[in-house]
């Protein structure tokens, strides 16, 4: 599962549909986290940012494990990549500048997208920032760039590196005006819609670790309206309610798997097979009205498996890396 | 109004739209289709289609893993 050539496939093939999209990366891309890196692994921290350029990635979050390796060599392969890095909280020193540019706003299709980008302060017990640098609170960091992005963005969107679900839920408690949170700092995956006190939505989407899955949300924006509303489950709705009337069929008829089944306990499998096609039918009708007039989102996750085939020229890249030539 | 009458009123607007002399009637019909035109497009609802591809916490994994 994963690799990088397996992702710029997916992600050639995106754009090459036409669809207006955005290539992000949450956090924790470079290093392991484990300790200082060696020559080599930096290398290979050069070689995926230069990937990614090739790619076309729109905006990197800088992770706790990404400052493995200290500022300089993170400022140096973002210039060779051509790649922006983001951090709203990675500080010059405390109260001073952000390192990397703390936002960005693309326009994408017509819709002005702001995205931010978050540092874990926590940097899972391995101690403060590099030596010369300091990491602000998240949270606070979140606040300001979220309140200056709302001023002309249709949608905000922050690369968090915060680790656990309880900071995130902290984060949109604290923060109200972020559409999407892609996460990264766990070993899970997330597809969750977290509420605000005051009813503000967000949506936090994490995929595995190690590149194995490459996230994927299709939005349909409709502008002026900022209320989100999820349809993932509506694919999953109508593939469930053909299966049933599949079964359904069958009990009915008597034919395939129902022949061996008695007549009388056919009918009792055939009345709860109803009922749950009716409760599926109501739950599918009620997403559709309350997506009616609003904005809606399709959050899934594309996994890189041996059906996806390798891109030549990143393949080429790692092959090259690898030999050492 | 009778068929006579409708006849009449359509001919008369078929007539100011296709001469010179029936500018009354053309601006009228201008005017019309500038307001129509400011509803459609002020009603109309935009929107747009947009994709997010992301990754995280790749750890500078770069080839396929063993699963």
């Amino acid at each position: 599962m994963g690799g990088l050539a397996r992702r710029a496939t997916v992600i050639k093939d995106v754009k090459r549909q036409g669809e207006n999209a955005l290539i992000l990366d949450a956090g924790n891309s470079l290093f392991q986290g484990k300790g200082s890196p060696s020559p080599q692994e930096r290398k290979k921290a050069g070689l995926i940012a230069a990937a990614y350029g090739h790619m076309g990635y729109q905006a990197v979050n800088v992770g706790s494990d990404d400052l493995s390796a200290g500022i300089e060599f993170l400022r140096e392969i973002q210039r060779d990549s051509h790649v922006p890095f983001l951090s709203a909280n990675l500080l010059g020193q405390k109260g001073g500048k952000p390192v990397f540019k703390s936002h960005w706003v693309l326009n994408i299709g017509g819709i002005r997208v702001g995205v931010f980008g978050l540092t874990s302060d926590l940097r899972h017990g391995k101690g403060p920032a590099p030596e010369g640098y300091f990491i602000s609170d998240p949270i606070a960091a979140a606040k300001r760039a979220a309140s200056q992005l709302a001023k002309d963005c249709d949608i905000i969107v922050a690369l968090g590196n915060l680790v656990s679900f309880k900071e995130y839920t902290r984060m949109v408690q604290a923060v109200e005006g972020v559409h999407f949170i892609l996460g990264s700092g766990g070993k899970g995956s997330y597809h969750h819609t977290i509420r605000s006190k005051d009813g503000w939505k967000t949506g936090l989407f994490q995929a595995y670790a190690k590149g194995q899955f490459l996230g994927r949300i299709d939005l349909n924006v409709i502008k002026g309206n900022r209320d989100f509303v999820d349809l993932s489950p509506k694919d999953q709705l109508r593939r469930q309610i053909s299966r049933i009337e599949r079964q359904l069929d069958s009990y009915r008829t008597g034919t395939g798997y129902a022949e061996s089944i008695p007549q009388d306990k056919r009918q009792d499998l055939i009345k709860r097979l109803e009922e749950f096609k009716e409760r599926s039918e109501a739950h599918l009708e009620r997403l559709e009205r309350d997506s009616r007039g609003k904005s809606s989102f399709i959050g899934t996750r594309i996994p890189l498996d041996n059906r996806v085939r390798e891109d030549l020229g990143i393949k080429e890249m790692v092959d090259r890396f690898k030999t050492g030539s | 109004m009778g068929f006579e009458g409708r006849w009449r009123g359509i001919k008369a607007i078929t007539t100011g739209m296709k001469t010179s002399r029936g500018e009354p009637t053309m601006r009228r019909m201008a005017l019309l289709i500038l307001v129509f035109g400011f509803l459609f497009l002020h009603g109309r609802v935009e929107t747009a289609e947009l994709t997010f591809l992301y990754s995280n916490d790749t750890g500078g994994v770069i080839d396929p893993c063993p699963t």
